[in-house]
């Protein structure tokens, strides 16, 4: 390094400093956009067209699962397990806005996937709030926060545990409507009061009968099945003839993201057009799940869309 | 490297008096900042994220800066203490070994320099490409709670050396209370130089740590270096509260029973301490405090044997004591930390006028143990984890000469000297970690120009990219 010494007149190092300065400037100016934090999703909202009650049945039913999903410690897990259930926790402000509230709780978790700039040791907790605005209708928010042991520092979630979340809670309720189809349709099975209530027939027309009982169960299960297949079609239908007349939209951005998931980092599906008009198949807080010209449906920022005139 | 042969250093110092104090303290400073620098130890490792499948994030705030959990798994032996460590969750392609290097452009200047060619003192600039070492590191556990690291490192053109080779006997009497670690190891202090952001030939070392005073032949490298010896250590289960004490050859971590610089020589110990506390903060989060001391001996000259005109040292004698003590704070206001530290550094009178114990006569007049104090205050922002800005004012200052020739020069040795820069990470995985380094830094040295007696400034710039995988 010696060896390498130049001799040089009294203005050089200052040149050399001065352009190492406007060097120094112009990258921190260079890589600052480059700096851009994560961003973190709202709050998750929905409103859902079933009652009060049965929304907080179901969502007390989630939080108490022990899993928080959306989210993992380590690569090729899914979700997080070992979660606790409580009714308050510090980590979040007093809710005050009425509804019923319920937390999922999982401490000593290392930095967890999906929290804005996750790291070190801390809690994820998830709160539940279900309000009820009609007689059959229910507003649920949902919001996951990462907190530091160490820091304190909290990391809202991207969106994705709230969404994956919300699938769970969205998949039990439409069981729920399942089982209350089969109900209605009168199709229950009870193994043990069809056996008892034969108890006392031949053992040669035991067989015979139960076989015949087999092939009722079967054709009963089938019928339950199409009328339930045929209840959730005309939901559907249902749902398509509202949104079709009711809610048409335009992109109002150059460029619109049409997002798998609801949330900003999700993968895009494609990008709409400003002035294209698209379908709202479902409305979130901030986000609409719409279907494209095209019939690809997704997720999209209700900040790049303007109502149809 | 440094001189050991004290009646060398006093014949030197005799003859050429200040002068040559200078000179000493020059090239001292220069190779000490060259060797530090181009030999820049790694101790992040993407092999433990890759082992446990867990973001870099988990254990840093920015590498290489160890966050509350990444200290935590340290002092547990690099184990996460639950089932994870078990050998059936780790992935079958795992290789637990980390390269990191560090290609960059760098600038270095220094005034008041004296040049044979024109008989007086200019600024000198070097500028260009250039690398830093190469670590080879490789850590983890051998067994349940038998942790090791070993760590070759080698600048351009050197051969190997081990930066550290160790192996650790964790959470004996199963309490984490109770670890002993045996090998060549860093000193367990919280504020570590082998885990601080900056790389730069000017900032890219604490002075405190490898501070000596001009002329002294104290064969001790710092507390920055890392020591040959063993160690017992205890945490809490959060880390918060953690001690430890060592016991150390005399060799500044040289193998091969080298003391001050002469191989096969050594026969003394020295012991270094740490106790450190954390205490949490209403809305802050971990504040952390603690004292440190490092008590050593070092020899001022050698029992020799001559055979056929060569002359060999056999023995390390005539040892004297230095010491250095000191606190320090770790503070966290949300994102950003603040690194403070106040060191008090002692070295005897025969090591700090480089005379031999046996030769008391040849002190100078007013003879006395060098004393120092210094600190630094160094700063962090973490704009994002993949973002982090840097800021370091440091200083080590006399407070007593070591002759009364040089209390004519208070000044003499001190540093002033301060860092800035910034690191963007635009890779973070457990494979890999990328870092885009830029960093400026300066230091004024007290009264050490060889003309005129001026104050000399080193400035660095540099700007790399620090990579490991």
């Amino acid at each position: 390094m010696v060896g390498n010494l130049k001799f040089s007149s009294k203005g050089t190092p200052r040149l050399l400093f001065a352009a190492s300065g406007v060097l120094f400037t112009f990258l921190v100016l260079f890589f600052a956009p480059l700096f851009a934090r994560e961003k973190a999703a709202p709050s998750f909202t929905i409103d859902v067209d079933k009652p009060y009650a049965q929304v907080v049945t179901t969502v007390e039913d989630v939080a108490r699962g022990g899993i928080i999903r959306g989210t993992f410690e380590y690569a090729g897990d899914e979700q997080l397990d070992g979660a606790k259930f409580t009714e308050t926790s510090r980590l979040f402000p007093t809710w005050t806005a009425g509804g019923k509230v319920f937390f999922k709780y999982r401490d000593k978790t290392l930095a967890p996937k999906h929290f804005v700039e996750s790291n070190d040791v801390g809690t994820v907790v998830v709160r539940y709030v279900v309000q009820e605005i009609g007689p059959t209708s229910t507003r649920l928010t949902i919001d996951a926060l990462f907190v530091e042991n160490g820091g304190h520092h909290g990391h809202p979630s991207d969106g994705y545990v709230e969404t994956c979340e919300f699938a769970e809670i969205g998949k039990r309720l439409k069981e729920f409507d399942q089982q209350e189809t089969l109900r209605a349709s009168g199709h229950e099975f009870s193994p043990g009061q069809e056996s008892s209530s034969r108890g006392d027939e031949a053992t040669a027309e035991v067989s015979g009968m139960a076989k015949a009982g087999d092939l009722q169960r079967t054709i009963a299960d089938q019928q339950a099945q199409l009328a339930a297949e045929t209840a959730s079609l005309q939901q559907l239908e249902a749902q398509s003839r509202k949104a079709r007349t009711a809610e048409f939209v335009r992109i109002s951005v150059e460029r619109a993201e049409l997002k798998t998931l609801p949330y900003a980092h999700a993968r895009s599906v494609e990008a709409l057009k400003q002035g294209q008009e698209v379908t709202v198949l479902a409305k979130t807080t901030y986000w609409y799940r719409v279907r494209a010209e095209d019939g690809q449906e997704g997720w999209i920022s209700h900040a790049s869309v303007e109502s149809h005139p | 490297m440094r001189l050991c042969d004290a009646r060398e250093v006093r014949n030197r110092t005799a003859s050429g008096g200040l002068v040559s104090v200078r000179s000493f303290l020059v090239v001292a400073l220069f190779l000490s900042f060259f060797v530090t620098s181009s030999s820049q130890p790694s101790q992040a490792i993407p092999a433990f994220a890759r082992k446990y499948g867990l973001p870099c994030s988990a254990c840093h705030i920015g590498w290489p800066i160890l966050n509350v959990f990444g200290q935590q798994f340290r002092d547990n032996g690099y184990q996460l203490g639950n089932d994870r460590d078990s050998p059936i969750y780790q992935n079958p392609a795992y290789w637990p070994i980390t390269f990191r290097v560090t290609p960059n452009w760098h600038v270095e200047t220094q005034n008041k320099v004296l040049v044979d060619q024109t008989g007086a003192e200019q600024t000198v600039t070097t500028t260009g490409f250039d690398l830093s070492g190469l670590d080879i590191w490789t850590a983890g556990t051998l067994y349940k709670n038998i942790s090791f690291s070993v760590l070759p490192s080698m600048a351009e053109g050197d051969t190997f050396h081990f930066e550290n080779a160790w192996v650790r006997f964790d959470n004996l009497f199963k309490t984490p209370w109770m670890n002993l670690k045996f090998g060549k190891f860093e000193l367990d202090i919280l504020l570590s130089e082998k885990r601080f952001l900056t790389l730069s030939n000017v900032g890219g070392l604490w002075y405190n740590y490898q501070f000596l005073p001009p002329g002294d032949i104290n064969g001790f490298g710092g507390i920055g270096d890392n020591q040959l010896g063993v160690e017992l250590s205890g945490h809490s289960k959060n880390s918060y509260a953690r001690y430890s004490i060592a016991l150390l050859s005399s060799v500044d971590g040289n193998p091969g029973l080298t003391s001050g610089g002469q191989a096969g020589t050594a026969r003394t110990y020295d012991v270094f301490a740490n106790v450190n506390e954390g205490f949490q903060v209403k809305g802050l989060g971990v504040q952390r405090v603690g004292l440190f001391g490092y008590f050593g001996q070092s020899p001022t000259f050698f029992l020799t044997q001559t055979v056929g005109g060569v002359t060999t040292p056999l023995e390390a004698q005539g040892n004297k004591s230095f010491s250095r003590v000191g606190a320090y704070g770790w503070w966290f206001i949300k994102n950003l930390d603040i690194e403070t530290l106040y060191m008090h550094g002692q070295d005897n009178a025969f090591l700090g006028n480089g005379i031999a114990a046996n030769d008391p006569a040849g002190l100078p007049p007013g003879a006395a143990g060098p004393t120092w104090n210094g600190g630094f205050v160094e700063a962090h922002y973490t704009v994002n984890p993949q973002f982090i800005l840097t800021g370091r004012y440091e200083l080590v200052h006399m407070s007593r000469q070591a002759n009364a020739a040089l209390q004519a020069t208070p000044n003499l040795g001190n540093v002033d000297s301060f860092t800035v820069g910034y690191r963007w990470y635009p890779i973070m995985f457990s494979r890999a970690g990328l870092a885009f380094h830029n960093e400026y830094a300066q230091a004024k040295t007290g009264n050490t120009s060889l003309l005129t007696g001026s104050d000399q400034t080193s400035r660095s710039v540099m700007i790399g990219f620090d990579f490991d995988y």
